[in-house]
């Protein structure tokens, strides 16, 4: 490999990886084609014409995912997705507060969602997915189930806001952050850019008990220790 | 994308292009120099940057690859749509330049 070379692949390691894996190769083929006699470096032009290019690579990926979520979010949001969301949220909240939010008015959104995403999400493709069994990351089914699938993707993603939007603003605030990686997998498979592989899904289901972990440990910690009975004053209330 | 929005320059030029034979990028960018007479030289991030969009709107696809010195050359080629598209423009600037034209005379003055 040339330092041209080297330099050129630089600066097409500036554009989203979706792009690269089309392009990278032909761009870096028509980019030597055109290089003059000796030429080690890129021309400023042709900087400046990689970086624009890039950049307006990525603002279109983020404009595209970001108006796909908005406008069609709900009807080409998978219901497997959703159900991985509201498993994730639902471990998200018990992350973040511990269990308690759920006796509050944010209990019974959540139940309606969490029956509806294990009942057309989880449970009818765990068992019959071809490609990953026993995670049903595939489902895609209620394209084929026309208004009725798109009702209940609906109904089911209604319920997940009204869940996070019921919980008290810290906790919501919290849970919020620990939602993001899933709202982000979501806004990027809208957008076309990846569906979710099984290692991504694994890596969100693993957050919150993560989540969990750290949160337990921050209470060990907080927790009064038992006072040393050889100090003095030890044992006086 | 819709059919009446006008296409920009270098897609113009990059249908025009095709519109010929299927070619790979660098062929493009030298045919786009070639047809403007060495106007308008597209650089290889905006010409991708057209090429992606071209694609998913359906107006190019892909012709055929090869690898020449180990390096990767994807031809492209117009598709109906787009030949439909170019014709479509090609009406549209032909009207304005028409227009312009008769105007032109008016004044005098006759376009180089």
């Amino acid at each position: 490999m040339t330092g041209l070379e080297r330099r050129y692949r630089r600066l097409l390691a500036l554009f989203p990886s979706r792009h690269r894996q089309a392009y990278e190769a032909e761009m870096l083929a028509a980019l030597l084609a055109g290089a003059r006699e000796g030429q080690t470096r890129p021309r400023a032009g042709e900087v400046v014409d990689l970086a624009r290019a890039a950049l307006t690579a990525h603002l279109g990926l983020i404009i595209s995912a970001t108006f796909s979520f908005l406008v069609f979010g709900v009807a080409h949001l998978p219901i497997a997705v959703v159900a991985a969301l509201l498993t994730v949220g639902c471990l998200a909240v018990w992350a973040a507060t511990d269990g308690p939010v759920f006796r509050g008015p944010a209990l019974w959104p959540a139940l309606g969602a969490g029956v509806i995403g294990a009942g057309t999400g989880w449970l009818p493709r765990a068992p019959f997915s071809g490609t990953v069994p026993w995670l049903p990351v595939g489902g895609q089914w209620q394209y084929e189930a026309g208004t009725l699938g798109v009702a209940v993707v609906a109904v089911t993603t209604v319920l997940l806001a009204a869940t996070v939007l019921m919980l008290p603003s810290p906790i919501r605030a919290r849970v919020a952050v620990l939602a993001l990686p899933v709202v982000g997998l979501a806004m990027l498979h809208n957008a076309g850019v990846s569906y979710p592989s099984t290692v991504v899904v694994l890596c969100l289901l693993v957050v919150p008990f993560v989540g969990i972990a750290l949160s337990r440990s921050r209470r060990w910690a907080r927790l009064p220790k038992e006072p040393d009975p050889s100090l003095p004053g030890a044992g006086k209330p | 994308m819709k059919d009446d929005a006008p296409l920009r320059e270098p897609s113009y030029l990059i249908l025009t292009s095709l519109a010929a034979e299927p070619r790979h990028g660098y062929a493009v960018i030298e045919d786009v120099k070639q047809i403007s007479e060495g106007r308008v030289v597209i650089g290889v991030g905006t010409l991708y940057t057209a090429i992606d969009r071209l694609h998913s709107d359906g107006l190019i696809e892909v012709d055929r690859e090869e690898v020449v010195d180990s390096r990767l050359r994807r031809y492209y080629r117009l598709t109906n749509d787009g030949a439909r598209r170019l014709a479509a423009e090609t009406a549209r600037l032909t009207r304005h330049a028409a227009a312009a034209t008769s105007r032109l005379r008016v004044l005098g003055v006759e376009p180089a």
